[in-house]
């Protein structure tokens, strides 16, 4: 009886402490928009910008003053239209509208990452203040492994 | 009452010691012959069920299931056993819900390692098991997960129902069981799982199935039960 009720709390205590391995998030979710620049003199050579400003229409500043030769920037997962405001050189004057309409397509990931937000059917335009040329790498966005998009200046 | 059992056991066996210290004592010469009577056990069918899932259902509103257990003693050491049951469940994640409802049945075997001693019946068993359950899988909402919260994404009501589910899994039990009162067994036990095969729903995952429970991602699983059961036995050998 004694090894009865010793079994019992071996089982009990096995029971209650089992842990659960997938409660984080480890997998990519929705993927943000990658833009990378080029020099539009040479075009396989990256142009790192100065005072890079990138917003949405209507937000904050996701990119404020950085010197960078590439961007990632959220794309709007309730409409199929995104705007954003990219500007360089701290100049009025430089300062472009680009225009980023897709299909969205949620895909389930995993039972800690939920789903994640996919945008296909990628299609840009874009004003010609200090933006050359724009080079769409991948007409859907599904991760963040490469960039989506080539900006010449 | 164990412990009744046990003292008349333990008289019994006195009595048939001090029998055959009488018996040496007056035939000294004839041979010894093995006079504690064979002790028979008991065979039959055990039904009973698993008493934690109608106690879940009374306390939790989102977990409602029942499940019968039953088993057949073939032969001294083993059972075939059997437990088949419904579960209706709601499951809350971080980024989405949904309700999983359905049955399930579980055929294998189970062998005791315990050695019982006189009359009793107890069990330290080991079991394997194969498990199916038919059921559906219904998303009641989701919001998608994004990296950063520029864009705060609207939680998707629309629910969507995946029917015509199912799984094959296969299980290892280890657990106890004990007669506490006469032919009244309770019972633990758990149950590691495996999943071999699950019909997966479109764009989702069968996160949840009846009788295997959380399904993680490595396809493993884990459960327990306490049962109460009843033996009907039909013979003794």
């Amino acid at each position: 009886m004694k090894n009865f009720t010793k079994l019992f709390f071996v089982i009990l205590l096995t029971t209650t402490t089992s842990c659960e391995v997938d409660d984080i998030c480890v997998e990519s979710t929705t993927p943000n928009l990658i833009i990378k620049f080029y020099s539009a003199t040479d075009t396989d050579e990256i142009k790192t910008t100065t005072n890079l400003e990138a917003s949405a229409i209507g937000k904050s500043a996701v990119y404020e003053n950085v010197a960078v030769d590439s961007i990632l920037i959220p794309l709007d997962i309730n409409n199929t239209l995104t705007t954003y405001k990219i500007g360089i050189e701290n100049d009025n004057e430089k300062v472009d509208t680009l225009k980023i309409n897709y299909q969205l397509k949620d895909i389930f990931v995993s039972r800690s990452c939920g789903y994640k937000t996919t945008f296909l059917d990628v299609t840009i335009n874009t004003t010609n203040h200090w933006i050359k040329d724009l080079k769409l790498n991948n007409i859907s966005i599904n991760d963040e492994k490469e960039a989506h998009i080539y900006i010449y200046y | 009452m164990k412990k009744k059992h046990i003292s008349t056991f333990i008289i019994s066996l006195f009595v048939a010691y001090s029998g055959i210290i009488i018996a040496q004592n007056s035939k000294e010469n004839t041979v010894k012959t093995d006079s504690i009577p064979k002790i028979k056990q008991k065979y039959g069918i055990r039904i009973g069920m698993d008493i934690s899932k109608p106690i879940i259902s009374i306390f939790e509103d989102t977990q409602q299931g029942i499940e019968l257990v039953g088993d057949f003693r073939f032969q001294k050491k083993y059972y075939i056993a059997t437990e088949l049951g419904y579960e209706n469940k709601d499951t809350s994640e971080d980024f989405l819900n949904f309700t999983t409802k359905g049955t399930f049945l579980k055929v294998g075997v189970n062998r005791n390692l315990y050695e019982n001693w006189g009359e009793m019946n107890n069990e330290v068993y080991i079991g394997a098991r194969y498990g199916i359950s038919l059921f559906t899988q219904t998303l009641i909402n989701y919001t998608t997960n994004v990296s950063s919260p520029y864009f705060v994404p609207v939680t998707n009501n629309n629910e969507t129902k995946f029917d015509g589910l199912s799984a094959h899994w296969l299980e290892f039990v280890f657990g106890i069981k004990v007669e506490t009162f006469k032919n009244l067994f309770l019972g633990i036990n758990a149950q590691f799982k495996y999943m071999a095969y699950s019909k997966e729903p479109d764009n989702f995952k069968n996160l949840y199935v009846p009788g295997f429970q959380d399904v993680s991602s490595n396809d493993f699983g884990f459960g327990f039960s306490y049962t109460i059961s009843y033996l009907i036995p039909f013979i003794k050998k």
